[in-house]
């Protein structure tokens, strides 16, 4: 008998020769595991729980899905009634509230929700229904939906959800016996006493294991997208079939990783209880434990200021500012109207309008801009800050190759980080070229007094159509494939490195 | 009884040293416990020394030498005790950071400039000043409560900042605005909190039905099962005898766990429970081993009617997916699907045309000029106090739909074990519906009194100002009126940090322990049906 790594070096010196024969060796054994893992109790389990959950799964996406897009709807027509009112005809740039002449809601950029969040929804819900752009600057708009509940234990139910953690436990379920159950049954060496190569054998494994994985797998997929349109949402008329299937492929490499995981333990351990003792810790913590645990640890790592902190830190830097130009306007107003208290009144104004307008509204201009340029200095940094917090975090969960699924599912369906950081680039780069357009060189100014406040006219204030308009991120295939390519790439190398380290394993294990 | 007696029997013949000194380490207590509570429970039992009941516990005591000997116990117990101090670490961090947050804030409370009312300032040489028309006000926090180092649940929802003033779209309007949540990264808003009420609810369930689920599969796949029904035991003795054992092969590691927990919380992180405080602790972890017996039990009944190990552990992990991952998250949907409601920016709006009618009523009626309010339209001084009634009246029926909502969540919840536990402890926490409720109660209460104060202004002083002596009067109203804003924003501050006492929570948290109770007893009941039926040719 040959030793072990000799065996698998001869069957990689054999070349193409012995291909064909190792070739049938391996069919026959993947043809085998197939047939005995697809009658097995545990699979028909697993997989009838999986595909009996994926209406319930798509149907609880699909309406909170429905119901951010009748949200989207609502506000959009209120935009454009806006926009042919008043509103629209001449946008003055005022930062004032709910109103048929409110300026903000003209220029909303407001997000549409994402139809594949049916499937899996991410951060769809967590995201502002829209921003405005005011003179202060970047106004966020409310979350989309509600924030967690009390009784939800790990996020939402969607589909990668039900892939992740229940076809991956299927997976471990399925592998954790594979090489040692055959090591206990005392099959193994009567296998190994035949003339096939260890490679041969668990490439076998490995590929009726994949087979049997991708069954449900793309049951699962096919009954989600018929359900969805039964449920109202068309996901191919969307133009979302493509992402569709990129996360059904990403979802396959995810089982194959596990599977090659559940091989791997399998041929290191001797008994099948060691096995599934082990795999199902390996499971826990890596499905359920690290997701949050890594979250937390970043948060406490490299931390993000808390919403108060900001927003005390933006009204004491804005009192400043204001108390300054305050007093500057004070002292203008008093030298022009001879007024010792400095009331503002309407018909004072309309009398010295032509020196205040000239001498006031500079000031109050600068303050407006240097307003906007401190507190959007302040969002961008907590922004970047919990960028950083983000980027570390998935640092801690490229130990999981579930959380690396949970990633790449999120950002291929476009419902992920990345996404959401295209959008606030694209709602920052719209900002600005508002701020070049309208709010740097406003049409009008409000200038508060004691007791009165009163417009003062500088230009003609543009319409709508006048401003630039709001460009979107792009959301199509290609760009949420480039997006979530890391996460991919992630994945692929836990699969490699688990298939190595099964093949290396299997490769030293004594038969005897 | 022979407990104490029968270390003969924990010894296999190929154990070495280590494992022995193992065997008895982790038996040790377990042995205590198990004498403990046949001392405490089954003390007619030992005076009538039937001969049933006395196999029970042989039955109880092998199978937690069992557990002992396959790694089970130490496994779990080392498990549990990385995750529940990786937990209370992460959690007392957190705490940590949510309590600096409420100290600057309430800093920024007692400071001159922020206290109360910002906008009613005069600049130092008196040049520019700036007149409230309204009570605006230091958004309020409240102080996250310690015990959210065991159970987040609601405390982040709690601890949004709140302003009680005007409505941002109906000025005149009085109400509470939360502000945005304080934790601005939305991975982590959306993520759940890895606290032990997490680990308890996904591990401690996996636990048990790992201690369970070959409790009667195995024996069947070996043949000793066989063996021993066709001796003078019961089958009711047996199962009983195996649902004692895996209990207490989980509940002894776990408290042991919990324990080293505390320990780390008090000694480490200097956390110090007071005599209430202590009481919740005690009753969290009470939940915690009914909710694992829960899982004891259902691993018994898959168990038993499984035929193989495989087939049982399959389907086990199958209703672990279903009951503690899938069905919280159905009760949720079903709720939301009974009681539906219009989302905070619709039921804002919502107020508008209310407020319009008013106004126009008033405009109709020809009594007073109105005058233009940016943003608003043409407000007219006597219709306010009708808007802010409107509004408020809108705004508690809004509150009362969603508390509806709440509690028809949680008790549908009741029908998961896993959503029972997570409002069980949460309420023991104190940071659950019950006291999420008391919260909304004293803002709905803070700015009823801020409403009542806003009318008695309106009443007090005129808008029609003749001379400097009345305005110099009503500036000393005027000066007056907020000096009682900002005492009544002082007194809604301090209400806010008083937590509910722990027999209301206690109270709150018992119909769903009893749910618990319930679910265990049921699986039970329906393992000793499955055992009796149970074919064990």
């Amino acid at each position: 008998m040959t030793t072990d790594a000799d065996d698998v070096r001869s069957f990689d010196q054999r070349g193409g020769a012995a291909q064909p024969k190792a070739l049938s060796a391996i069919r026959t054994i993947a043809r085998r595991e197939i047939a005995e893992q697809l009658s097995s109790a545990r699979f028909l389990i697993i997989a009838l729980l999986v595909v009996g959950l994926t209406p319930l799964a798509v149907y609880v996406g699909a309406r909170d899905y429905k119901s951010r897009l009748e949200d989207y709807n609502r506000l959009v027509a209120e935009q454009q009634k806006m926009i042919a009112g008043p509103a629209g005809r001449e946008v003055k740039g005022f930062d004032v509230g709910w109103s048929e002449g409110n300026d903000l809601a003209v220029l909303r950029a407001i997000r549409p929700p994402e139809p594949v969040s049916a499937l899996v929804r991410g951060l769809d819900g967590a995201l502002p229904q829209y921003w405005d752009f005011s003179p202060t600057g970047i106004v966020t708009g409310p979350l989309a939906s509600r924030p967690q509940r009390i009784a939800d234990v790990v996020g939402h139910l969607d589909m990668a959800f039900l892939m992740r953690v229940a076809l991956g436990l299927l997976a471990i379920l399925l592998a954790f016996d594979a090489v040692a159950g055959e090591k206990e049954l005392g099959t193994l060496r009567a296998v190994l006493s035949q003339p096939i190569s260890r490679a041969a054998l668990l490439t076998g494994k490995l590929a009726g294991g994949a087979v049997t994985l991708l069954l449900p797998l793309a049951a699962a997929f096919l009954i989600a997208l018929i359900s969805a349109q039964l449920f109202g949402v068309d996901l191919i008329a969307a133009g979302a079939l493509a992402k569709v299937v990129m996360l059904a492929l990403t979802a396959g490499a995810y089982l194959v990783c596990f599977y090659a995981l559940g091989l791997f333990v399998s041929s290191l351990v001797s008994s099948q209880k060691t096995s599934l003792v082990v795999l199902l810790v390996v499971w826990v913590v890596a499905v359920l434990a690290v997701p949050p645990i890594a979250t937390m640890v970043a948060q406490a790592a490299s931390p993000v200021p808390t919403s108060q902190y900001l927003e005390t830190r933006k009204d004491a830097l804005d009192l400043d500012i204001r108390r300054q130009a305050e007093l500057e306007m004070g002292g203008v107003y008093r030298e022009i109207t001879g007024d010792p208290e400095g009331n503002a009144d309407t018909d004072k104004y309309y009398k010295n309008k032509e020196s205040i307008d000239r001498r006031i509204v500079p000031i109050e201009v600068g303050y407006l801009n240097r307003r906007r340029q401190i507190l959007n200095e302040i969002d961008r940094d907590a922004e970047r800050r919990a960028a950083n917090q983000n980027r570390f975090a998935s640092l801690l969960m490229a130990i999981s190759p579930a959380a690396a699924f949970a990633g790449a599912a999120t950002d291929l369906a476009g419902t992920g980080d990345a996404q959401y950081a295209a959008w606030l680039e694209s709602v920052r780069r719209y900002q600005d070229s508002l701020n070049a357009a309208l709010f740097d060189d406003p049409p009008t100014v409000m200038i508060r007094n004691r007791g009165a406040s009163f417009p003062a006219e500088l230009r003609k204030p543009p319409t709508v159509a006048d401003l630039p308009s709001f460009a979107p991120p792009r959301r199509d295939a290609a760009a949420v494939l480039s997006r979530s390519l890391p996460a991919i790439g992630l994945l692929g190398l836990f699969t490699g490195v688990f298939i190595i380290g099964g093949f290396f394993a299997f490769s030293r294990y004594d038969v005897r | 009884m022979d407990i104490l007696t029968s270390d003969s029997r924990l010894q296999t013949p190929d154990s070495r040293l280590s494992r022995n000194w193992m065997v008895w380490c982790f038996t040790a207590p377990v042995r205590g416990a198990v004498v403990f509570v046949d001392v405490a429970m089954g003390w007619p039992v030992i005076r009538r020394a039937k001969a049933s009941d006395s196999q029970v516990w042989i039955i109880a005591e092998k199978e937690i030498a069992e557990n002992v000997r396959n790694f089970k116990i130490p496994a779990a117990f080392s498990l549990l005790t990385v995750l529940i101090l990786m937990s209370f670490f992460l959690m007392s961090l957190d705490y940590q950071k949510r309590l600096d947050n409420w100290s600057t804030n309430r800093a920024a409370q007692s400071d001159k400039l922020f206290s109360g009312i910002t906008s009613n300032y005069r600049s130092a040489d008196n040049q520019m000043t700036m007149t409230a028309s309204s009570v605006q006000s230091e958004p309020l926090i409240r102080k996250p409560m310690m015990m959210s180092v065991m159970a987040k649940g609601l405390d982040s929802l709690m601890e949004r900042s709140v302003t009680i003033g005007e409505h941002a779209s109906v000025p005149p309007a009085v109400g509470f605005t939360f502000g945005a949540s304080q934790e601005r990264n939305r991975n982590v808003m959306t993520a759940a909190a890895p606290d032990l009420l997490f680990m308890i609810k996904i591990i401690v369930s996996l636990l048990a039905l790992f201690f369970a689920y070959d409790a009667i599969a195995g024996e069947k796949e070996m043949g000793t099962l066989k063996a021993m029904l066709s001796g003078p035991v019961r089958r009711r003795t047996v199962l009983i005898g195996k649902w004692i054992g895996a209990s207490l092969s989980l509940a002894v590691p776990f408290l042991m766990a919990a324990l080293i927990g505390l320990v780390y919380l008090r000694l480490v992180r200097g956390f110090s429970f007071e005599g209430a405080e202590w009481m919740r602790v005690a009753l969290i972890f009470a939940a915690s081993i009914l909710y694992g017996l829960v899982f004891i039990s259902l691993g018994l009944l898959i168990s038993a009617r499984s035929a193989t190990r495989k087939q049982s552990i399959a389907v086990a992990l199958a209703c672990w997916v279903l009951l503690v991952l899938v069905l919280p998250n159905v009760t949720t949907l079903v709720t939301e699907r009974l009681r539906p409601l219009p989302t905070v920016t619709e039921h804002n709006i919502s107020v508008i045309p209310l407020a319009r009618q008013i106004e126009s009523e008033v405009a109709a009626s020809g009594s007073e000029e109105g005058f233009e309010f940016p943003g608003y339209g043409i407000h007219h001084q006597s219709a306010a106090p009708k808007i802010r009634q409107i509004a408020r009246q809108a705004d508690n029926d809004h509150i009362a739909r969603k508390l509806d909502r709440d509690r028809l969540a949680r008790t549908l919840a009741r029908f998961s074990p896993a959503g029972a536990f997570s409002y069980a402890v949460t309420d023991l926490a104190g940071t659950g519906l019950g006291e999420f409720q008391s919260y909304i109660g004293k803002l709905q209460r803070g700015r009823d009194r801020q409403i009542e104060l806003a009318d008695e202004k309106q009443n007090t002083i005129s808008i029609n100002i003749a001379n400097e002596a009345e305005q110099k009067k009503a500036n000393e109203k005027l000066a007056e009126f907020f000096e009682k804003a900002k005492q009544l924003n002082r007194d809604l501050y301090e209400s806010l940090v008083v937590m509910r006492s722990p027999q209301e929570a206690i109270g709150d948290a018992l119909p769903d322990l009893a749910a618990l109770a319930a679910w265990s007893a049921l699986m039970l009941m329906m393992a000793a049906l499955a055992f009796n039926r149970a074919d064990v040719r």
